[in-house]
């Protein structure tokens, strides 16, 4: 055998028998360095190895196809042109173009074949199950791909993550938050409860310190937690990896225990298949419970495993002491000599009044206009929010009396942007000191205070409309955005700060700055007011044609505060932590 | 399941066109043969096996000078015994952490070449450059994610 290799030379054959083709010549050295070395076969065998492993996180369309039921267009002859040889064009007959699109569907195919054929047998095939869509893409970036209809927005994900209960997150960065999507890649916390929905079906409750894997919408590997997994029928198949043994499934409940060294697996209810290392294809049935490293199994360890109703019991307990404790903080604001208004979201309110709850008398309670739903708050089913996803949703207040300086401070769950302009609170004629919260399509908050309505700006309602006079002088401070899909459905607090002594706006999310703008001398303005505003949409009473600008928040708006005040950043943090749902 | 197959015939074969018909004649037969499939044992190995069996018949109908590897060679490349599931799981596992070391450029070239099946020629047109240093770049990239694979797996 030959030692000395020329590595750059065999990496170069390698390279191009994976990328490209080899000349005769370049086949023929390949043929022979390989012939004569061990090394270099050791060195074409790794790098075959990485090669396989990059096609399978990097799934070329004609591999994804290759597996999916759509394969037949794969194999339209005009698509075979582009993937037939080069050398040799035509080779492939159509006959083998159909039947090899044929046989592409069985590879998903046989999966479920095998589930139904072999009725109770102890078998599920997975060949495409843990393998499909491992694309490290950023999570949850949404993404837009061209369709037949136009452009579709996608995302990354998995599984969601329904629930987390007193969960320690390594860092801020890796926190997740309540409703996250969960895309393919590490998910990991020290310490409580984490409750995961992958979108096959199969529900995972887990206690940390965990580490999992997120590998497909069908499989998860785990390194480190304990685990009680429920796999309905919808979800049979479902894999659980972990040391080195696959645990598959058939429609069940089940234990798994990999901390402290431990890797155990116990059946609660129905009956799993263990694959690799020492098992082959062994059935666990309801009441039995094996190690997975042939240590000797610990009796005991089916207690330690999370039981989801102790768990959410004990969450619906923590939940109600949290709102008794907001809801004294909100009791004391309410006192607040600086307060404006203060809409407190309560649960018990009567008829369509929205209770302004400030001992201060600028303002008066809100009125549910239209179709606006009462649905669960923050704290479910202890307080309430309002819905308002329809265009004629409103909540409307008049608020009387003149203003130095603006706070602003909600609470949102927003479904979608649906529209240019979102309203979180607009007054309506936006004159000289009236503000304008919003956001926008594209996530960016917009705060903004009239400061001329002197000055004549026209502004188009509708093609058969004449222009009304909307906008004078104002400037419009952004964000950057700070919502996007993917956020549906979580609650996150927003705060905007208008202060004219400082010449400052700041704006805020989740008790943290996310802006703040100069306000320059020929936009200060400090004599503020309000009139009549609405809350979640724009009233617009006095316009000279039936059109309105249709602004309505599609999602909840809770807990709205408005102060005479420019808060500090550490009032504006301190309302966001007193208020969150752990 | 497709990756695999691709790699092992690839592999063999060492030749892109080539491998792409031979997974294609495997997936057929897979079709034809799922009823001979015998539940409890590996459907990986199952398919590998088929693969084998087109390869041969493959191998056999081609002329010499269409073929990259020597009988020889294509022995000693076969009787190598494949990683198993549970290794190539492992590999897969640890490159998705691997590939996030990647800097922007790397990143960029391979979700062209592999994501987007990008010819090398037209990446290196797009980029200016010549084929060779493409391909070069590509192979140092691989390289680079073999070790860090081969570092995470031995952890």
């Amino acid at each position: 055998m030959r030692d000395n290799i020329d590595s750059a030379e065999l990496d170069r054959l390698i390279s191009l028998s994976t990328d490209q083709s080899l000349s005769h010549s370049d086949a023929q050295k390949l043929d022979s360095i390989l012939e004569n070395s061990a090394e270099a076969q050791q060195r074409y065998n790794e790098l075959h190895k990485t090669h396989t492993a990059l096609c399978e996180v990097f799934p070329s369309r004609m591999l994804r196809d290759f597996a999916s039921p759509q394969a037949q267009d794969v194999f339209s002859p005009s698509r075979m042109v582009a993937h037939s040889s080069s050398r040799q064009p035509g080779r492939l007959v159509p006959r083998i173009q159909l039947a090899a699109a044929l046989s592409i569907c069985l590879l998903i195919g046989l999966t479920g074949y095998m589930i139904g054929k072999n009725g109770g047998e102890p078998y599920v095939a997975t060949p495409d199950l843990t393998h499909t869509d491992t694309t490290p893409i950023p999570k949850n970036t949404p993404t837009k791909k061209k369709t037949w209809g136009g452009v579709e927005s996608t995302l990354t994900g998995h599984a969601v993550l329904r629930k987390t209960i007193d969960v320690s997150w390594p860092n801020d960065e890796q926190k997740i938050t309540d409703g996250s999507l969960l895309p393919p890649g590490g998910f990991a916390f020290s310490g409580g409860v984490a409750v995961i929905d992958f979108f096959c079906g199969a529900t995972l409750v887990v206690e940390g310190p965990a580490q999992l894997d997120v590998i497909s919408d069908w499989a998860v590997s785990v390194k480190n937690g304990r685990i009680e997994a429920t796999v309905p029928p919808a979800a049979q198949g479902f894999i659980v990896k972990a040391a080195g043994t696959d645990i598959i499934d058939l429609g069940t409940r089940f234990a798994l225990d990999m901390s402290e060294g431990r890797a155990q697996v116990a059946v609660i209810d129905g009956e799993v298949l263990l694959r690799g290392k020492q098992f082959d294809d062994d059935l666990l049935q309801a009441g039995e419970q094996t190690s997975l490293d042939r240590e000797a199994v610990d009796s005991e360890f089916l207690s330690r495993i999370p039981q989801l109703d102790a768990i959410e019991q004990q969450s619906r307990d923590d939940l109600k002491k949290q709102h008794a404790s907001y809801r004294h903080f909100m009791k004391e604001l309410a006192a607040d000599p600086r307060l404006i208004a203060l809409f407190p979201a309560e649960k018990k309110f009567t008829g369509r009044r929205y209770p302004n709850i400030a001992k201060t008398d600028f303002a008066s309670a809100g009125q549910l206009l239209g179709l606006v739903e009462t649905v669960p708050g923050r704290f479910e089913k202890e307080s309430v929010g309002v819905l308002m996803s329809r265009p004629g949703s409103r909540i409307r207040t008049k608020i009387n009396g003149t203003f130095s300086a603006y706070t602003f401070s909600c609470w949102a769950k927003i479904n979608s942007l649906k529209h240019k302009y979102n309203a979180l609170f607009l007054s309506d004629g936006y004159e000289n000191g009236e503000p304008h919260w919003q956001i926008r399509h594209d996530g960016q908050l917009m705060f903004s205070v009239m400061v001329d309505d002197s000055q004549e700006l026209f502004y188009s309602t509708g093609p058969n409309s004449p222009p009304i006079q909307d906008k004078g002088l104002h400037h419009v401070y952004f964000s950057d955005a700070v919502w996007m899909p993917s956020m549906t459905g979580q609650w996150v607090h927003l705060a905007a700060v208008y202060d004219p002594a400082a010449r400052l706006v700041t704006q805020y999310v989740n008790g943290t700055v996310t802006c703040q703008e100069k306000i320059e001398n020929e936009f200060v303005i400090d004599t503020l007011q309000i009139g009549a505003a609405e809350i979640g949409n724009w009233g617009q009473p006095f316009r000279k044609t039936p059109d309105f600008a249709v602004r309505n928040l599609d999602g909840v708006i809770d807990e709205m505060i408005i102060l005479n005040a420019a808060l500090s950043s550490d009032e504006i943090h301190d309302i966001y932590v007193v208020g969150r749902v752990h | 399941m497709q990756p695999r197959l691709y790699g092992f015939i690839l592999k063999r074969l060492a030749d892109r066109d080539q491998t792409l018909e031979v997974l294609q004649r495997t997936n057929l037969v897979i079709w034809q043969k799922a009823t001979d499939y015998r539940p409890g044992t590996s459907f990986e190995a199952w398919t590998f096996t088929i693969a084998r069996f087109q390869l041969m018949a493959w191998r056999k109908n081609q002329s010499r000078n269409r073929l990259v590897f020597s009988d020889t060679v294509y022995e000693q490349i076969d009787n190598e015994t494949d990683s198993s599931q549970v290794d190539d799981d492992a590999r897969v596992s640890a490159l998705k952490d691997c590939v996030k070391q990647l800097n922007v450029d790397e990143s960029k070239l391979i979700e062209q070449r592999y994501r987007e099946d990008i010819p090398l020629a037209t990446i290196a047109s797009t980029m200016n450059m010549s084929l060779d240093a493409i391909g070069m770049r590509l192979s140092r990239i691989r390289k680079k994610l073999g070790q860090c694979i081969q570092r995470k797996i031995q952890k």
